[in-house]
């Protein structure tokens, strides 16, 4: 495990100074090239330029640094009264940058109209990589730079990964850049949930026939305050039986039915019998009898408990009240929910 | 002493909450059946009274009292009476279902020719237990008498009441019904032995409060 770790460890030591000492290589270069162009030393400067943009170029060139190379060879060209060659580097550079511009203050109203061929002629549509955000969609929106390189309808989408439905940010007609916003909701008009979006941008040329599009992917989290847990349901534990069970009656009856037989066991077993009894033990034996069949046809048709019903009821009204202001305050805790904004792959991936 | 224990105990009551007080009108027949050696002579008849209660978390002082003529019946000796009586018991409930009482009863059987006064103490136990609903109960009871003294007799041998019944009760409305059996049983005299039993069948009604 050490040594793997070791290895790997020594190999990334070896890789990243070979790499940003490659980037270095290439920048040094470049800006070699560029500060002659500046002395207007172009025989000079083009060689060197040709040579970062050069497949065989050993060592590592970026796309800003490809896209650099390319605007001053075109600008480079333009100067040596080679239009056409300049347009097809300008074109190269918006190839690869639909927001490659020509600086007015650095570059020739030749060049510039030179760029603004390459312009006419090349279509591409790019978004400007999104920064990490923490945005409040009840006041703020996501906003998002997108470019198309001349005339075009453009259409921007938003799409939760694996679902079908989709939020339109754009659709209209688009030339150079543009801001586009997201107020952080979904297609059915509600937060949008945490996970993956795809940024799909579809641009076609209203010049040419050319059609681009680009997608990112961008990951979405809702930073909520922790929700307060409703009370769960009722049980059979919480609640009063609402219904006397099938055989109260049946014991209603036998209740007084042992009435009835102590009140004649009484006259009868524990009288004197010398004395005797009169009817008393009797007529309370029929009276408990009397009252044990009532009782019994009484609770037959009448099995529901009210008291129990309504203490049931009142605690289930406590219950839904103590839910109701629950749900409001998680309510309220989502209102305020912040959506953290992060990008989910480089910054543009081309479909 | 059974009666002063609970009367000094009634002013501290009286302060505290949840004391319950009940009253009730009775009304009663009677069957008094009586052999000293010359035959049953029985006597029926109604008697009327009433009783309180006061109540406090489980213990309870009732007072009561009835009176009442009874009718010789036709064909038995003896002849008529009134009778009368007080009585006050004093009730702890330690079970729902169950209320432990013991009390004292003075009685008065008063003839044309002489009066007869009794002094009962009883002790014993009733079992209330409630059908669905809760607003009826079936009621049974027992007492031992372990002292009955009667003028110019002695002793009670052998004494006790048993009884059952039903009493309902709906918010502040009391009612109940029950049968009750006395039994009386003097030692020998000689060849002979003196026996009594009273059996009543009373209905109860009344109201409770409930003081706070």
């Amino acid at each position: 495990m050490s040594r793997r770790a070791a290895a790997l460890g020594l190999a990334f030591l070896l890789i990243v100074p070979t790499s940003t000492a490659a980037q270095a290589g290439t920048a040094e270069l470049l800006q070699q090239a560029r500060q002659l162009y500046e002395r207007l030393e172009i025989e000079r400067a083009l060689p060197l330029l040709r040579q970062v943009v050069s497949p065989e170029w050993p060592l590592e060139v970026t796309n800003a640094q490809r896209v650099e190379a390319y605007k001053y060879l075109g600008a480079a060209l333009v100067l040596r009264g080679k239009p056409d060659s300049a347009v097809l580097y300008f074109r190269a550079a918006l190839e690869r940058d639909a927001f490659a511009d020509l600086d007015p203050a650095q570059f020739t109203p030749a060049q510039q109209g030179a760029f603004a061929v390459a312009r006419r002629r090349t279509f591409s549509v790019g978004v400007k990589p999104i920064p990490e955000t923490r945005l409040d969609p009840s006041t703020g929106q996501l906003s998002i730079t997108v470019v198309t390189t001349h005339a075009a309808k453009l259409r921007a989408t938003l799409r939760a990964l694996g679902g079908t439905d989709y939020v339109v940010l754009y659709d209209g007609p688009n030339d150079g850049a543009h801001e586009i916003a997201w107020n952080g909701l979904g297609p059915d008009g509600r937060l949008a949930p945490p996970g993956r979006y795809d940024l799909t941008v579809v641009g076609r040329s209203q010049l040419t026939a050319q059609a681009d599009s680009l997608r990112m992917y961008l990951d979405l989290q809702h930073d909520v305050e922790p929700f307060e847990d409703t009370l769960p349901a009722l049980g059979t534990m919480d609640l009063l039986p609402e219904r006397h069970a099938e055989s109260t009656a049946g014991n209603d009856l036998l209740k007084t039915l042992g009435v009835a037989v102590g009140a004649l066991a009484v006259g009868s077993l524990l009288a004197n019998d010398r004395l005797g009894t009169g009817d008393e033990g009797r007529i309370m034996a029929g009276a408990a009898t009397v009252g044990g069949i009532a009782a019994f046809s009484y609770r037959r048709a009448h099995r529901a408990i009210p008291a129990n019903v309504a203490l049931n009821d009142a605690r289930r009204a406590v219950r839904d009240a103590a839910n109701s202001g629950v749900r409001m305050r998680n309510a309220d805790r989502v209102a305020r929910t912040m959506l953290l904004i992060t990008p989910a792959s480089a910054p543009v991936a081309r479909p | 002493m059974l009666l002063v224990l609970p009367m000094l105990v009634l002013p501290a009551l009286a302060g505290a909450q949840g004391l319950e007080l009940s009253g009730v009108v009775t009304l009663m027949h009677g069957d008094h059946r009586v052999d000293a050696g010359f035959g049953v002579e029985r006597a029926t008849g109604l008697l009327a009274g009433g009783a309180a209660r006061l109540g406090f978390r489980g213990i309870a002082l009732a007072l009561f009292g009835e009176t009442g003529h009874l009718t010789t019946v036709q064909g038995s000796g003896g002849i008529d009476r009134d009778i009368s009586q007080v009585g006050a018991t004093a009730q702890f409930t330690p079970l729902p279902w169950l209320v432990l009482e013991s009390g004292v009863t003075l009685r008065s059987f008063g003839t044309v020719i002489a009066r007869q006064r009794w002094t009962l103490v009883c002790a014993g136990a009733e079992a209330r237990v409630p059908l669905s609903g809760e607003t009826i109960w079936a009621v049974g009871r027992a007492h031992l008498l372990p002292v009955v003294s009667v003028n110019g007799l002695p002793n009670a041998a052998t004494a006790f009441d048993a009884g059952t019944g039903l009493a309902y009760r709906r918010g502040r409305l009391l009612f109940d019904l029950t049968y009750a059996l006395e039994r009386y049983d003097f030692p020998w005299q000689g060849s002979t032995r003196r026996s009594e039993q009273l059996s009543t069948l009373a209905l109860r009604g009344g109201v409770a409060l409930r003081l706070r």
